[in-house]
């Protein structure tokens, strides 16, 4: 019984400690200072569908590239995030000396 | 007679002999009185110059250290300049390199969907059994590909307003670190040269010491005020994301009304599926 509860203990443990991990490794860090689109994780390349002649899949069709476009849209926000990239290297010079020291 | 004589004698010799005992004890108590008056003069001179030359190595250490400090200070400030060069150069490739990936990226898409709606087109002319159809599917598909040249100018504008936005923002930053470098370095150079001229001129150390601790201070004081006003430019980003995320949505919005009224219109004379 023991050794029952120990082993469910230990397989949340697990569980939390691996979502835990994958939240920060795909989400939360970014990659070179850039980060990766929410809307790009977890989701399969949008490949065209075939054409079956239909009007309502060929409208669907043309509506499923919006993704693409949208998708481009918003990976140009990281962007914003690369202009502050050398806001550390601004902030040493801040740091260079400690007047307090003489 | 005889006895008299040499009575004299040696009364004479035993006077000589006190005498000679006692003229020395006054001499050196004569002496000893102007050794204890000359010694403490000498000490007294001794211990002023002591204390002058204890004084003056001690402020030439204070200005040696003035001096010592503000060499260290130079390269380190050099130094971030080179770094500041090269985080630069570094978020313009990030930046350039992206763009080229992105705008190949959806370049390679676009050409996929015009690809693949060519290939819907044809599929749905060849559902098209008499000529009314076909000429439903002719306008259905003209209607499309300017709805779509509609959107994807709308989104390459977008992204251009977007990009020419960023590309000012960043000249912006570059400006105005560039001023808070350029001041914070000559405020920083002048108080050293300050510092050094005081030392030379024969200012009191302590004074220099506090003045040119009191100049770095501001110095950085300032720059990290600055520091603050350039991080605020970067809200100028925030409106710039919005405007491409509105602009987007009305593209795709356009786009899907034109393309639900090319349905409609296609849908009316086109067999039941």
């Amino acid at each position: 019984m023991i050794i029952k509860k120990t082993v469910i203990i230990l397989i949340g443990i697990i569980i939390i400690a691996g979502l835990t991990a994958g939240y920060f490794f795909f989400i939360k860090s970014p990659r070179d200072g850039w980060t990766t689109p929410l809307a790009q994780i977890g989701k399969k390349e949008n490949t065209p569908p075939p054409a079956t002649g239909k009007v309502d899949d060929t409208v669907n069709a043309l509506l499923q590239e919006i993704e693409d476009e949208t998708l481009a849209s918003q990976e140009e926000n990281n962007e914003a995030n690369a202009i502050i990239d050398d806001s550390q290297t601004i902030s040493d010079f801040g740091q260079t000396y400690n007047e307090n020291a003489l | 007679m005889k006895t008299h004589y040499k009575k004299n004698i040696l009364l004479t010799l035993g006077v000589l002999a006190v005498v000679s005992l006692i003229i020395p004890m006054f001499v050196s108590a004569k002496n000893s009185t102007s050794l204890a008056t000359v010694t403490p003069n000498i000490n007294a001179k001794n211990k002023k110059a002591n204390t002058v030359n204890a004084t003056t190595t001690a402020d030439k250490i204070i200005c040696d250290r003035l001096i010592s400090f503000s060499a260290n200070v130079e390269p380190k400030i050099t130094g971030l300049k080179t770094k500041l060069k090269e985080k630069r150069d570094e978020i313009t490739n990030k930046i350039e390199t992206g763009r080229e990936e992105r705008d190949d990226k959806l370049s390679t898409k676009r050409e996929q969907w015009d690809a693949n709606r060519q290939e819907q087109f044809a599929k749905l002319l060849e559902h098209a059994a008499t000529d009314s159809q076909k000429q439903a599917v002719a306008k259905f598909k003209n209607a499309v590909e300017a709805a779509i040249l509609a959107r994807r100018q709308a989104i390459d504008t977008a992204i251009k307003t977007f990009r020419d936005g960023v590309k000012k923002a960043i000249s912006e930053r570059k400006t105005a670190t560039d001023n808070a470098v350029k001041t914070f370095n000559d405020t920083v150079a002048t108080a050293k040269t300050k510092a050094q001229d005081d030392c030379a001129n024969g200012v009191d150390p302590k004074t220099v010491r506090l003045n040119y601790q009191q100049a770095l201070k501001a110095a950085r004081d300032k720059f990290q005020s600055d520091k603050k006003d350039i991080e605020k430019l970067h809200g100028s980003i925030e409106p710039l994301i919005t405007a491409k995320k509105l602009a987007t949505e009305k593209a795709i919005a356009d786009f899907k009304t034109a393309v639900k009224k090319a349905r409609v219109d296609l849908k009316a004379t086109f067999p039941k599926e």
